[in-house]
């Protein structure tokens, strides 16, 4: 029966089906109880606070801080569990990291209750010890698996992974950082010892998923989506490791209307999830759970609604 | 659910996860999709939005200074041999440099080249203010002109033909089918790979940004003494001084062979 959950996923192109194992519909009776987690994700908002002017050519009248922040608003007032990532490259693009070098996102970021993020390239922009500096503003842990910071201004206070307990569930996230070399200034990131990802993601999911014991495991990587050389990447990642549920990502800016796909090396799904960049966009991705049933069921369906938000 | 996913107007797809049953919560199924945030859904916050006045307050005395105003949208564009945007800043970052550096040899820069990647926003037709070029080239990154052998800038002219073009002022370029230079001329001459030639670039990629290694070991590395964002926003208020719009246009100077 494990192997037959194992086996079977199937996306399909539109409509709703639900597949299950023998047992599966008594799994879905009434009298299971079931959890929902809404991920909510962003990464590379690069200091986009205010949105693009409506004369924009390419992004017209879209994104915002207080727009996203009234959204989490609306969808944490309809769901009880809620977690809120950023896959980092929070700083430099506007005036606002120029001027304030990312107090002001730091701060707003914690008003909007952000649970955790990763650390991007353009993070160490104004340096590490600003970067210290900045985290003092934050309710929120920045992590990080594969950057040693021992010997800089970071070291102890960007930890490789949280734990956290939501809709029944417990949760690891761990951080993932690109290689720094010929990306920054090399006396930005100083002694940091940059950490091979696909290596790092095997011991910490020996961590999270065996030691820790916990139920979903989350990669928030700054990789990058994919490359045309064999760069490690998110889906490279996704393919060669095992153990991870959901990969979210950024650095490269991608633009996933709905996340992909990837079998890991059990061959079992791997989510791998970006939303471009500049808070254009908001990821979000639900995870059901099953508390009692032994049985997992499998469901895939598209939605594609465009209907207005601001209807809602 | 489907509620409340349409009432958020979302793109939604259904994906599953398939967890073990040795686990003790099992992941029945995952979903995703994104929203996209629009300023026109009259969405407000009042706790971000009383974070963020005093700064924006003090940010917009600063940045809303109008420089000049704009002919034709530039769009960020990737995935082009030239682009309105890469000609505009690389042009201007030539003739900035041009202006200020003082060469010992009496040899002016000969070419600019930047990087794609670090130009971060298009900039709109109309009035461009102060800001919005801080969000075209938020870095502070200082014009460098090197000195690189002609061994070298072949290598480099071979980068910018591998990559399909990077924001490039002073050659013209062709990019054969194989992805290699065809024929290039500096400043209207045939390009002579025994000569000398002074690249006007920035400090990120003098020093090994985007991994523009024919940069390593230069001749000579002199800064010009001017920020690129600083000398594009010379650039346009001296334009505007002399009544004049920003434009820029396509020349095929970076085009795929025929």
């Amino acid at each position: 029966m494990k192997t037959n959950r194992r086996n079977f996923l199937r996306i399909l192109g539109a409509g709703s089906l639900w597949l299950s194992t023998s047992n599966a519909m008594k799994a879905f009776g009434s009298t299971v109880k079931k959890d929902r987690l809404v991920i909510l994700h962003t990464n590379d908002v690069h200091s986009h606070l205010e949105p693009f002017p409506s004369n924009d050519p390419k992004f017209p009248g879209l994104g915002g801080l207080e727009q996203r922040a009234a959204l989490i608003r609306k969808i944490r007032s309809e769901d009880d569990h809620v977690l809120l990532l950023d896959a980092g490259d929070i700083f430099q693009g506007t005036p606002y990291f120029n001027l304030y070098q990312g107090e002001v996102e730091m701060k707003l970021m914690s008003q909007m209750g952000y649970d955790v993020t990763a650390i991007g390239n353009h993070d160490f922009d104004a340096g590490m010890e600003n970067l210290a500096r900045q985290l003092q503003h934050a309710t929120f842990p920045m992590i990080c698996a594969n950057y040693d910071f021992t010997g800089t201004p970071l070291e102890g206070k960007i930890q490789p992974y949280i734990i956290t307990h939501k809709a029944g569930m417990k949760i690891g996230i761990f951080g993932l950082g690109i290689e720094l070399d010929g990306l920054v200034d090399r006396r930005l990131y100083g002694k940091t010892v940059y950490k091979d990802p696909l290596l790092t993601a095997s011991q910490m999911v020996i961590e999270l998923r065996d030691k820790k014991k916990c139920d979903l495991v989350i990669c928030l990587s700054h990789l990058g989506y994919k490359y045309e050389s064999d760069k490690v990447s998110d889906v490279v990642l996704a393919k060669k490791s095992r153990g991870i549920d959901i990969i979210i990502g950024g650095h490269t800016h991608t633009l996933l209307e709905k996340p992909f796909k990837y079998k890991n090396r059990d061959g079992k799904d791997v989510v791998v999830a970006q939303v471009g960049w500049a808070g254009i966009h908001l990821g979000k991705i639900v995870v059901e759970t099953d508390h009692r049933s032994k049985e997992t069921k499998i469901s895939s369906t598209s939605i594609p609604i465009k209907s207005d938000v601001r209807k809602a | 659910m489907k509620r409340l996913l349409q009432s958020l107007g979302l793109t939604v797809l259904l994906l599953a996860a398939i967890i073990g049953c040795t686990r003790k919560v099992h992941v029945t199924n995952v979903e995703a999709g994104t929203v996209a945030i629009r300023t026109t859904d009259s969405l407000s916050d009042s706790a971000t939005h009383a974070i963020l006045l005093p700064y924006k307050l003090r940010l917009d005395s600063q940045m809303n200074q109008v420089l000049g105003t704009v002919e034709m949208a530039m769009p960020k564009e990737t995935g082009k041999t030239e682009t309105l945007l890469g000609n505009w800043v690389a042009d201007i970052c030539l003739v900035k440099a041009k202006q200020y550096y003082r060469s010992d040899d009496g040899q002016q820069p000969d070419i600019c080249i930047l990087n794609n990647g670090g130009l971060r926003t298009s900039i709109p037709q109309g009035p461009v203010t102060r800001g919005k070029i801080y969000e075209l080239m938020p870095f502070d990154n200082e014009l460098v002109v090197l000195t690189i052998t002609g061994k070298k800038a072949k290598d480099l002219f071979a980068y910018i033909a591998a990559t399909g073009g990077q924001p490039s002022s002073g050659f013209t370029m062709i990019i054969k089918s194989d992805k290699t230079p065809g024929a290039t001329t500096i400043g209207g001459q045939p390009f002579d790979e025994n000569k000398n030639y002074k690249v006007v670039t920035s400090d990120y990629l003098a020093l090994g940004g985007d991994k523009m290694n024919f940069f390593n070991a230069p001749v000579k590395n002199e800064v010009v003494g001017k920020k690129i964002r600083d000398g594009l926003i010379e650039y346009c208020l001296e334009q505007t001084q002399k009544g004049l719009q920003l434009k820029s246009q396509l020349d095929k100077r970076i085009a795929y062979e025929n």
